[in-house]
């Protein structure tokens, strides 16, 4: 049964929640869509998802894990659907084709680049994409996802070498 | 590559954040959502209830009855599963708990375990009662008009062997994104 402090437990959960990681899950929701009405329409569906689940938080994971577990898999069932009405092909971290960019693109150009890159990703690379991109470490990046260690420093990897190889013009880029 | 993730972190966002009330409001919105697709679900359900109810009650042909009977019986189960198996559920309650390579799993299956068995659940339950209605069609129609009755029995026939072979081919396209993913994962998680 739910108790009047439960509820105001899963509140207060999700204002912090909400403050400290909105910007992420704002970024995390363009990762997965490009039309900006629909981004709007996903982040809602997952600052809704985060409010109920928090209702069942336990506090084996961190609330950040918490967090980029019910966005990423809010997400991932938003594309499943989307995919249903619109197929797309979705290719694999050692599959994309890119073209590097210019060495003096600036920080807009290579967002963008960037944005673009990751959307036409399969949905697990992207997960540990925008995870390390948000600065989570392997560990943390395997904690989100379930993956072994060997599987998500692999996957690391090749998002390395992909990105250096396609976007290092951000080295000379302008803000 | 600090500097990729600096860029990626310092991208302007549109930042959202809702008051308990506004998520509440959100919530309830959804479920208001939910339950008025299940009243339009009930209510198509309810209409062929009534017509075939209505047909049971005033024929005297035995097999009349027994297509009426099949029919609100098919529709009755295809109903059943939708509103306990198949629905959409609002939050996943594993949603904060599964890792997301999981979630993307248990998610590929349960589509591919609904498309795979539609013969099952949507497709089977109702072609009892549809076969009896038309073979009884051909059978009783006039010899003037026993063709017309054929090629509608053929057309039907059509399209339910469409609907199940569009589904098949859905939950063999599905299979083989969760073999690749299996591969990906370099294990297969339970189902």
């Amino acid at each position: 049964m739910t108790t009047t402090s439960d509820v105001s437990g899963q509140n207060e959960l999700y204002e912090q929640a909400a403050s400290e990681h909105g910007a992420a899950l704002a970024r995390l929701a363009r990762g997965y869509e490009a039309d900006h009405d629909k981004q709007r329409d996903l982040l809602q569906e997952i600052h809704l998802a985060l409010w109920r689940s928090l209702e069942g938080f336990n506090g084996l994971c961190s609330l950040r894990t918490w967090v980029y577990r019910v966005a990423h898999n809010t997400a991932t069932s938003y594309v499943i659907r989307q995919r249903r009405a619109r197929p797309e092909v979705l290719v694999g971290l050692e599959e994309v084709e890119t073209s590097p960019v210019e060495a003096d693109a600036d920080r807009k150009v290579v967002l963008n680049r960037l944005t673009d890159l990751i959307r036409r990703l399969k949905l697990v690379d992207r997960q540990v994409i925008l995870a390390w991109l948000d600065g989570m470490d392997a560990a943390e990046i395997g904690e989100l996802t379930g993956l072994s260690s060997g599987n998500v420093a692999t996957k690391v990897h090749r998002i390395k070498n992909m990105l250096a190889r396609d976007l290092q013009g951000v080295r000379n880029g302008r803000s | 590559m600090d500097d990729l993730r600096q860029v990626w972190q310092s991208q302007e966002v549109e930042e959202m954040k809702f008051s308990v009330e506004e998520l509440r409001a959100k919530a309830a919105k959804f479920q208001r959502r939910v339950k008025n697709r299940n009243l339009r679900e009930l209510l198509a359900v309810a209409i062929v209830v009534v017509w075939c109810g209505v047909g049971f009650w005033k024929t005297d042909q035995a097999a009349q009855r027994v297509i009426s009977a099949l029919l609100i019986a098919g529709a009755a189960y295809v109903m059943w599963y939708i509103w306990t198996k198949a629905g959409a559920k609002s939050v996943p309650e594993d949603i904060g708990r599964a890792g997301c390579a999981s979630f993307y799993r248990a998610e590929l299956v349960r589509q591919r375990d609904l498309a795979g068995s539609v013969w099952k659940w949507y497709i089977g339950p109702i072609v009892p009662g549809i076969a009896l209605a038309m073979i009884y069609g051909i059978v009783t129609a006039a010899p003037a008009r026993r063709w017309v009755e054929i090629a509608w029995t053929v057309a039907v026939a059509a399209l339910f062997w469409g609907v199940g072979w569009l589904n098949q081919r859905g939950a063999r396209r599905l299979d083989r994104r969760i073999a690749e993913l299996d591969r990906e994962l370099g294990s297969a998680p339970a189902s």
